[in-house]
């Protein structure tokens, strides 16, 4: 197995991190929630998650760190690949089932086919966790205010980073990848994997 | 009136249908069989778009008459509506139900008392039915059901004004015999939504089915060009109004999953997840909405048009396969009384 982490920066168009220093930095979900930076992996160092080594974005004050989904095109080194590996979480997913789902366009040398991307929702209830793969869980989301474990509801939070693996038809060469427009998906991270 | 009620959400269950969750969890009171969970989809059964053209806005799903419209059609549910001027008056109408034996549900905001009158597991903000099940002139105490903790027990009857939401209350009449899922009736309510939907009607300045969203599309694409300015209160309002129309679609596409599931019958199964991801991503453009209200309002809007126009697309393929599925299975009923 031969891995490819992508270098996601140039598409980062939201600040989704914050120290606890500066909750205020950021806003992931549109309310001004973000990740808490100190319970994630370090900034721009390769992560393995679910077994595959991800490249993580810079968590610096300011910077943007993930890709809300406009429908970018991400170019790629033209492969082979077997699977994309995603990192990522939806927002405002906890009235849609807990996430959602979009097309991903993988464009290749001569065609383009479609896949389902699904991105659960970065504080889903409990039972709505159940069929996604965990990369990450934080014990507590940053509010503008500051440290948060529990929704207005209620409901106990953990924010969290899912894992999700698409297969690529790696008997074609693989020259970009199309995301959907979804603003409710977020990415942090892909990586190409070729047998 | 105290103030108006709020919507709520129950665990799993999107926030417009808390309150029927809390209804149907009420009327379990009358009849168990309304705990089954195909009971409580097929109430919601409905499939809606609304748009008023006066003021270019969608309008929030009148989901409560629907639900009340869904009881009737498909148990012979009714409810009389005792709706008084003030609590005394109101009380005297529940008294006298009281002593017929009848029991009332009430609209209650549990959050105006302290728990030690009241002490049951409730969820703050929360509001709540309330089956008002007899009466202890001697201990001046109600003894009351609140749903959906199923809490049993007595509460002062002095606190009863204070609780209260409306100077109103219900008595339902629910028939002892009925089944979670009334075949022919349901079949006739399926095919009622999806006539609704490809004829529409227009109700003063109001079309509703997919006319209505054709005319959405179109004050998208009118309304294209504005300043971000002027668009962002419509954009924030239509934000506001789309709020039950993914979660509409999300209980429907649950209740075609169950009733697949009851017969068996993987077409229905696939049109089920058809309206599942429908709802999903009417969510996401009611999101789009939200985001374009806080970035850029007039960037947004084309794209929340387009993803509006493909989802015009998807429910008119919908109703087809849906239609076609009423009539092909509409002389076999599988399912037995």
């Amino acid at each position: 197995m031969q891995h490819y982490p992508l270098d996601l920066s140039r598409y980062f168009n939201n600040d989704g991190i914050s120290f606890e220093a500066d909750v205020e930095d950021g806003d992931f979900d549109g309310l001004g929630n973000t990740y808490p930076a100190e319970k994630l992996p370090a900034s721009t160092q390769l992560t393995t998650l679910c077994g595959t080594p991800m490249l993580f974005p810079d968590k610096c004050d300011g910077a943007f760190n993930n890709v809300v989904l406009e429908a970018q095109q991400i170019v790629v080194s033209s492969g082979n690949y077997s699977t994309l590996a995603v990192i990522g979480a939806a927002d405002s997913g906890r009235y849609a089932d807990g996430g959602y789902q979009d097309l991903i366009v993988f464009s290749y040398r001569d065609v383009e086919e479609s896949e389902t991307l699904r991105l659960k929702d970065w504080i889903c209830i409990e039972e709505q966790r159940r069929g996604g793969r965990e990369a990450l869980r934080c014990p507590y989301l940053h509010g503008p205010t500051g440290r948060c474990a529990m929704s207005e509801r209620g409901y106990e939070t953990y924010p969290t980073l899912w894992y999700e693996e698409i297969e690529i038809d790696e008997s074609k060469t693989l020259e970009r990848i199309h995301l959907p427009d979804n603003p409710c998906m977020h990415i942090f991270s892909m990586t190409l994997t070729a047998r | 009136m105290k103030r108006r009620a709020a919507i709520y959400h129950l665990d799993r269950r999107p926030m417009y249908y808390g309150c029927a969750g809390t209804t149907m969890a009420a009327l379990q009171y009358y009849n168990p069989k309304l705990a089954d969970p195909l009971a409580y989809y097929a109430s919601l059964l409905s499939w809606t778009f609304i748009f008023d053209k006066e003021r270019g806005m969608p309008l929030k799903v009148p989901a409560s008459q629907l639900m009340q419209r869904n009881l009737q059609h498909l148990y012979g549910i009714t409810q009389d509506e005792i709706c008084r001027d003030s609590f005394d008056e109101l009380w005297l109408a529940i008294e006298d139900l009281l002593v017929q034996g009848r029991v009332v549900v009430v609209w209650v905001d549990a959050n105006d008392i302290d728990d030690s009158a009241f002490h049951y597991d409730r969820v703050p903000g929360e509001i709540e039915l309330m089956v008002i099940c007899g009466c202890d002139h001697s201990n001046n105490t109600l003894d009351i059901i609140v749903n959906p903790q199923r809490f049993h027990g007595q509460i002062p009857l002095s606190c009863l004004a204070d609780i209260l939401m409306f100077n109103l209350a219900y008595d339902y009449r629910v028939p002892a015999s009925l089944v979670p899922w009334p075949e022919s009736q349901g079949k006739q309510l399926l095919q009622a939504e999806i006539l609704g939907m490809q004829h529409g009607r227009t109700i003063e300045t109001m079309e509703t089915g997919f006319s209505a969203i054709s005319l959405f599309i179109e004050e998208m694409k009118a309304r294209a060009g504005s300043s971000d300015e002027v668009l962002r209160p419509w954009m924030s309002e239509a934000f506001d109004q789309l709020a039950f129309t993914g979660p509409q679609r999300s209980v429907f596409g649950q209740t075609l999953e169950r009733l697949a599931d009851l017969y068996g019958d993987q077409k229905l199964t696939t049109i089920a997840q058809r309206f599942l991801a429908t709802a999903q991503s009417w969510e996401v453009a009611r999101n789009m909405f939200f985001k374009g209200c806080k970035r850029a309002p007039a960037a947004m809007l084309p794209r929340i048009c387009k993803r509006v126009e493909a989802l015009l697309v998807q429910e008119q393929e919908q109703a087809y396969m849906l239609q076609t599925w009423l009539q092909k299975s509409s002389d076999q009923p599988k399912y037995a009384i």
